[in-house]
């Protein structure tokens, strides 16, 4: 069992680390997915987020049009925002594509403390289900850290993942696969 | 017999689903690939002399049965020569002169608000009769059916047969407003007499079956969040048994029925938990923060398979109970998952990915080789049937999902077909004990 201590102590330090770290950086699903050697996914690998070197929240912010954004309401931002984001095979790394649009739900969020939202994961239908509903939990969760570390209450958030079993689109190819590795914010009261 | 014996309202349920399955039955048997040199079996329809016609056709349901074993090939009616129905009218010479290896005659008899069945099993070459055999107080002929096939396929194979046993699965339709209905169905191995255990417009998944038979388990999202359900099989009656927050999953039983391994992320992340059904107690198993999930009893309740990407992708390790140590099993490809072992203990069957395609794999354990049984992609969910012939997984076919079955020497495959919608899941029942036709 030292092996299994070691592991937990690591573990305590990724965690440790990226709280520190506060906001800026990815979440640890990023960390634990970057050690994977999946030959598929590191193709794409650079269209995620790295674990190394992310920049910080507001530069992400920054970069799409900042002036018209500061123009209209946090809600009208965040309903403006898309709020589905898409995942890479087997991997529950944000892209850093998706950051704006997350940071708006977020400031959103965080300054409605009264609003909730349901953080539904999901799969694309590759592999077994019940894998698939612990990978469509992972996105979930590295969603709502996101959220979290943007100052949003995880009182405010549910993750609830369905694995493969909500397909968006019901076809068998890599473009239809794509559209249901995902995380949809659905919000329970409060919506924007 | 006990499968009759369903009362009260769910009764009134199941014989409006018998009713409609009667007129459109779900599956329908595909055989793709069986056995190089199959034996040739004649199974002579079943004399019947009294008034009316039976329901069934006991003579097709052998033949049928001993075909989709793979191991034997069935005689057509029309090139039969005779149509002996008592081993007094057996003549070899006939069987022998169209190829036949082995012969099955019998004939059937009502008296007294039951049947009673008179069949006999012969070695054409050898010229010898292997068995003759009488059931009396035959309610249903179906049943019926399915064991003397379980006895003719145990005496010509040393094999205990599984053609009296039933699959567990989930089909899933839209509904007139395009919503998903998920249903939990079961049927009789042939795919026959199906019924509907439970429906829901929210995903079920992952069914299981308690070692007895006389319960299921499954996952339902039917409030909202996933649950752990148990249902009774002849009351119907539904408990929840977990609703944690986060997952609730894969529910495996132990192979004395006292426990009930899942997968739960309460504690934060994907863990293996067992669960002491009778004070539901829980007892977590594995603290990882990988994805641990699809735990699977080892037939000797001694250790657990399951499937863990600690290793930074899906592989399947097995954690001892007896001194809670973890091994990792599969070192074969990069996503090897939802593993089984069969019932000897000695093969790991998995869904494994090889250049970006699902197949159904099989490791032996002694050895460590490792044979891909399907060919087909998207192939998932492989169960393993309890004589640890076959085993029958979810598949892909024309774009739809389908029920396959592979025997575990990958040389015989056949194909169960939805008609409408589809079917995933698949999990094959224990021995059901229903020997006793009564």
């Amino acid at each position: 069992m030292k092996f299994a201590g070691h592991l937990r102590i690591f573990a305590f330090v990724l965690v440790g680390g990226l709280l520190s770290a506060c906001g800026s950086n990815p979440p640890a699903e990023t960390q634990d997915d970057e050690r994977g050697t999946d030959v598929s996914a590191s193709s794409s690998a650079d269209s995620t987020v790295s674990t190394t070197g992310a920049g910080k929240g507001d530069v992400m912010v920054s970069k799409t049009d900042g002036s018209t954004m500061k123009s209209k309401s946090f809600a009208e931002q965040a309903a403006a925002s898309s709020s589905i984001f898409y995942f890479e095979f087997d991997r529950a790394a944000i892209r850093s594509s998706e950051f704006a649009s997350l940071k708006a739900h977020a400031t959103y969020l965080a300054s409605n403390p009264a609003a909730k939202a349901r953080l539904e994961g999901h799969a694309d239908e590759r592999g077994t289900r019940e894998y698939n509903i612990a990978l469509g939990e992972r996105r979930g969760k590295a969603v709502r850290k996101f959220l979290v570390s943007s100052g949003v209450k995880s009182s405010q958030l549910e993750v609830i993942s369905y694995g493969e079993e909500r397909a968006q689109n019901n076809g068998h190819n890599e473009s239809s696969w794509s559209k249901n590795r995902r995380v949809e914010i659905k919000y329970v009261s409060g919506r924007p | 017999m006990s499968k009759c014996r369903v009362s009260g309202f769910f009764s009134m349920v199941v014989a409006l689903f018998l009713m409609s399955s009667a007129a459109f039955a779900e599956l329908e048997i595909i055989i793709t690939q069986g056995e190089d040199n199959p034996s040739q079996v004649a199974v002579v329809p079943f004399g019947w002399h009294q008034e009316g016609f039976l329901s069934e056709d006991i003579g097709q349901i052998v033949s049928d049965n001993l075909e989709r074993s793979g191991l034997f090939r069935s005689l057509p009616r029309a090139d039969m020569l005779s149509r002996p129905e008592r081993a007094g009218e057996v003549f070899f010479r006939d069987w022998r002169l169209v190829g036949s290896e082995y012969l099955v005659v019998g004939n059937i008899r009502r008296n007294a608000g039951s049947y009673s069945i008179s069949y006999a099993l012969f070695n054409v070459s050898a010229g010898i009769e292997i068995g003759v055999w009488t059931l009396q107080g035959v309610q249903d002929l179906r049943t019926a059916g399915h064991h003397i096939s379980d006895v003719i396929y145990e005496k010509l194979t040393n094999l205990q047969g599984i053609f009296s046993t039933e699959l567990l699965y989930v089909t899933v339709r839209k509904n007139g407003s395009g919503n998903n209905v998920y249903r939990l169905q079961l049927s009789d191995a042939d795919g026959f007499r199906e019924k509907t255990i439970t429906q829901s417009t929210e995903p079920l998944l992952s069914p299981a079956w308690s070692p007895d038979g006389k319960e299921v388990a499954y996952v339902s999202f039917q409030d909202g969040r996933s649950g752990i359900y148990i249902q009774n099989r002849q009351t119907g009656r539904q408990t929840q048994l977990t609703r944690f927050k986060g997952i609730n999953g894969a529910p495996d039983w132990s192979p004395d029925g006292k426990f009930m391994a899942m997968t739960l992320s309460k504690d934060g992340n994907p863990e293996i938990y067992i669960m002491d059904l009778a004070t539901k107690k829980l007892k977590r198993l594995t603290n990882h923060y990988a994805i641990d999930t699809e735990p699977r009893w080892a037939p000797d309740g001694k250790s657990l398979v399951f499937t863990s990407n600690r290793g930074g992708s899906p592989q399947i390790y097995r954690l001892s109970l007896v001194n809670g140590k973890v091994n990792r099993l599969t070192f074969d490809g990069k996503y090897n998952a939802r593993g089984e072992l069969t019932p000897d203990g000695n093969d790991l069957v998995m869904v494994h990915r090889q250049r970006g395609l699902f197949h159904i794999g099989v490791q032996n354990l002694k050895d460590d080789t490792f044979t891909t049984l399907t060919t087909t992609e998207l192939d998932e969910s492989p169960s393993i049937a309890p004589n640890g012939s076959m085993l029958i997984y979810a598949t892909s076919f024309e774009g739809r999902g389908v029920l396959g079955a592979v025997s575990i020497n990958g040389k015989v495959k056949y194909r169960l077909p939805a008609r409408e919608g589809e079917v995933r899941e698949p999990v094959w029942s224990p021995f059901l004990g229903r020997h006793s036709i009564k």
